[in-house]
């Protein structure tokens, strides 16, 4: 068959979650206040509107952004509470496809600047009033050794190719995770399957995640993800908004 | 054209049509079809071409797009293909047709292909000169690629890679 019918991104979200009990919640991020945030440890609120959401000072150091809150509406947000930036985490997110649909290729995991998901340039900084976009983030700088301030890592297959094998992790990433983390080009999970010995760099059409098989066709599975955003002193502040996305191919 | 085909091509998407040999009557995405199991429902390459056998029957596979058709002629059996690329934003859900592609298997040994794509946002390019076109390409012809790790045809995109020859229809 074609394309899938529910094909999404789920969040480990709510204040008692945790790796080995997880709740997945549909992101809600399709309506108008309905976002994910960051902020400094300690510094979110279930209940901080959004112009009043803390600043996240530009650090002397390069740091990971400690917290990470899901927005309902303006005032309305909960934690999640297996984000922390570091690799001690398993369950954060997860694509979740349907029975339906029919991959022609493997998946594909990367970050952009905005929705029309350009190439990056890596080390560019935009100037300081720009803002508005995630240009910052996914560029990098001398920080991270031009490589993205977004980390990723992913999880086996997803799904194998055939036998109906779903890949769920049950260990904490760990791994290697530094803010010069990256690798050009693809890096695909071990089928064993494992995560990533060492963490990816979300950049665009530079550095990206990649499924190692073609998950099985009318299969419906799971790719489970974690994230892990950094900032630094070679970063351009501004309401800076990337762009994560999960690509694939049908027929 | 019909109302269906239209409302396709007016929101800047494309769809596929294959002629096959000894049948007058063109086969299309957007046609209907029918089975036992699913009842009426959309023509789709898994099952009406690659699952019926017709992809060792295709003449020629057509890329219908807002700038026309694209007309790629077949002569081996099961070489042509056909696959739709999209992206899922993580953060809200919302998912976009990046691309369509048809293609032909030139060699079946290396993996060698030539693809027509629709490239639906359609991206900036520059004239041999240098000069920035003044409206963006969408659609590319004879792209020259592998099957096997099929290449990005401009360098915003990240390369789809690994095709799955059976599911697109080699």
């Amino acid at each position: 068959m074609s394309d899938f019918t529910t094909l999404k991104s789920q969040t480990n979200a709510g204040a008692a979650v945790t790796d080995a009990s997880p709740t997945w919640v549909d992101m809600p991020f399709a309506t108008a206040n309905n976002e994910l945030r960051l902020c400094a440890s300690g510094a979110g609120t279930t209940t901080t509107p959004s112009a009043s959401w803390p600043s996240f000072l530009r650090p002397a150091v390069t740091q990971v952004i400690a917290e990470m809150w899901a927005y309902t509406a303006d005032a309305v947000g909960l934690k999640m509470a297996t984000y922390d930036g570091t690799s001690a985490h398993y369950m954060q997110w997860r694509i979740n496809w349907d029975a339906l649909g029919t991959f022609a290729s493997p998946w594909i995991l990367s970050a952009a600047k905005d929705n029309t998901l350009p190439a990056a340039s890596p080390g560019t900084q935009p100037t300081p009033s720009a803002g508005g976009d995630g240009s910052s983030f996914i560029n990098g700088s001398a920080d991270t050794s031009n490589t993205s301030y977004i980390k990723a890592n992913a999880y086996g297959r997803g799904t194998a190719a055939s036998g109906s094998v779903q890949d769920t992790p049950n260990a904490n990433a760990g791994g290697t995770l530094a803010v010069t983390t990256g690798t050009a080009g693809a890096v695909s999970p071990p089928v064993t399957p494992a995560w990533l010995a060492t963490w990816q760099s979300l950049q665009s059409a530079t550095q990206w995640i990649t499924g190692a098989v073609t998950n099985q066709a009318l299969f419906a599975g799971f790719l489970y993800i974690v994230l892990s955003f950094w900032t630094g002193p070679g970063m351009t502040g501004g309401l800076l908004m990337p762009v994560l996305y999960f690509q694939y191919t049908w027929v | 054209m019909g109302l269906t085909s239209f409302a396709y091509l007016a929101q800047g998407l494309s769809y596929w049509k294959v002629k096959l040999r000894g049948r007058k009557r063109e086969l299309s995405e957007l046609d209907t079809s029918f089975d036992l199991q699913r009842g009426a429902r959309p023509v789709d390459w898994s099952l009406d071409i690659v699952g019926s056998g017709d992809n060792a029957h295709i003449e020629e596979i057509i890329l219908c797009t807002p700038q026309g058709e694209v007309k790629m002629p077949i002569t081996e059996p099961k070489t042509a293909f056909q696959f739709k690329r999209g992206t899922m934003d993580i953060l809200s859900n919302q998912r976009i047709v990046q691309a369509q592609v048809i293609g032909r298997l030139e060699n079946r040994e290396t993996g060698l292909c030539t693809a027509c794509i629709w490239d639906v946002a359609g991206h900036d390019e520059y004239s041999e000169a240098g000069v920035l076109l003044p409206q963006k390409k969408h659609l590319y012809l004879d792209f020259v690629t592998y099957i096997h790790a099929f290449g990005a045809w401009h360098e915003d995109i990240i390369p789809p890679g690994a095709m799955y020859p059976l599911v697109i229809g080699l």
